[in-house]
């Protein structure tokens, strides 16, 4: 069993962690909500019930999977991504942050949304 | 404002003040939150956690929370039966007071929640936030993913127009074989190819399953993100 590494962290760091969560960060946080809410209020306003129309674009690509291939293909697709999505801290074990340092794992996730994109560029041709 | 009536202004105030800070310190006493509180008062936030790409778990958030406001709003008129959905649609839409703006907010929210989640799954994979020892906080977050595909799936089938075919076929299509597992299938009844089966069993999966899963699963990943703090920077 791995044990579970707390992160080690020098004086200068933690100078650097200066900022109080409250009330400086909590107050921050409260702008970020009301400026979502505006928009989102906002955008109602404007009379668009529905922001992207039919088809909805976040399922055009796995439909369009499923219409290409199969229906079980796709939910193995699916079923899949989700478990290698799942797996990714087991997989990428080394303690290297930057993407440019852990690049196969880069590229797998840049094919997975490469995939979805020209999935779903598909399903509006 | 002249110097009297700020001072006037913070004379009439005070009592207001006091009363808020001996109403809160009631509270903290009785409730035991003291270590709680210290903590929080003493706990700081580093400093690259203030650039914007950090703050998409929290506007997720607030998109969810608006979902559940409005959602709280327009279940207490939707009628989820074949029949009835396009009209209690109708009805929310043109007699009920506010009725078209609750159902246009939490068709936004939900788009909003999608984006927002999708783009702060991408910021945490791009800053590797999911290493030791917060593997845990990005395998429930991977899970409140697939719980909101799920939330709007089963969303789109409540209406019960053009989208609503489009949502039971993907979902039919991808998961109906689930409901061929002996004696539980009929809790995927959301995935079903007839229309009244998959809007009852979504109806039943939006606004009972799904919300407590999700609110379950939050409470989860805050606690473990108050554990282990934010990422170090790249």
């Amino acid at each position: 069993m791995t044990e579970v590494e707390p992160e080690k962290e020098s004086k200068a760091e933690s100078e650097e962690r200066s900022r109080p969560f409250l009330p400086n960060h909590i107050m921050e946080e409260i702008g970020v909500v009301f400026l979502i809410t505006g928009i989102i209020l906002i955008a109602a306003a404007l009379r668009r019930p529905e922001p992207f129309g039919f088809p909805n674009i976040f399922f055009v690509g796995v439909l369009e999977m499923i219409d290409l291939v199969s229906p079980l293909f796709g939910a193995l697709v699916v079923f899949a991504v989700v478990i290698l999505l799942l797996a990714m801290p087991f997989l990428d074990r080394s303690e290297e942050q930057h993407p440019r340092k852990r690049l196969i794992f880069f590229a797998v996730i840049l094919a997975v949304v490469a995939f979805w994109t020209a999935f779903t560029v598909m399903g509006f041709l | 404002m002249d110097k009297e009536s700020t001072g006037a202004l913070s004379k009439a105030l005070l009592p207001l003040g006091k009363m808020f800070t001996k109403s809160r310190d009631w509270i903290i006493a009785r409730s035991g939150l003291e270590r709680f509180m210290e903590e929080t008062e003493s706990k700081t936030v580093p400093k690259h956690a203030l650039n914007p790409a950090y703050c998409l778990g929290g506007v997720t958030l607030v998109a969810f929370l608006i979902l559940a406001l409005t959602g709280f709003f327009l279940a207490n008129y939707y009628e989820p039966s074949e029949g009835g959905a396009q009209r209690s649609i109708q009805i929310i839409s043109t007699e009920i007071h506010f009725g078209f703006y609750a159902k246009s907010i939490h068709s936004w929210a939900a788009n909003v929640m999608v984006i927002a989640v999708l783009l702060h799954v991408l910021r945490v994979f791009i800053t590797g936030s999911y290493k030791n020892p917060r593997e845990l906080t990005w395998m429930g977050g991977v899970i409140l993913l697939v719980f909101t595909f799920l939330f709007v799936l089963t969303g789109y089938v409540l209406p019960m127009d053009e989208r609503s075919d489009f949502a039971i076929t993907s979902m039919s299509g991808a998961f109906g074989w689930l409901r061929g597992i002996p004696h539980v299938g009929g809790v995927f009844n959301w995935a079903s190819d007839t229309v009244g089966e998959a809007l009852t069993g979504s109806y039943w999966m939006h606004v009972t399953v799904l919300p407590i899963a999700i609110i379950l699963f939050l409470l989860v990943h805050f606690y473990l993100i108050r554990k282990h703090g934010i990422s170090g920077p790249l």
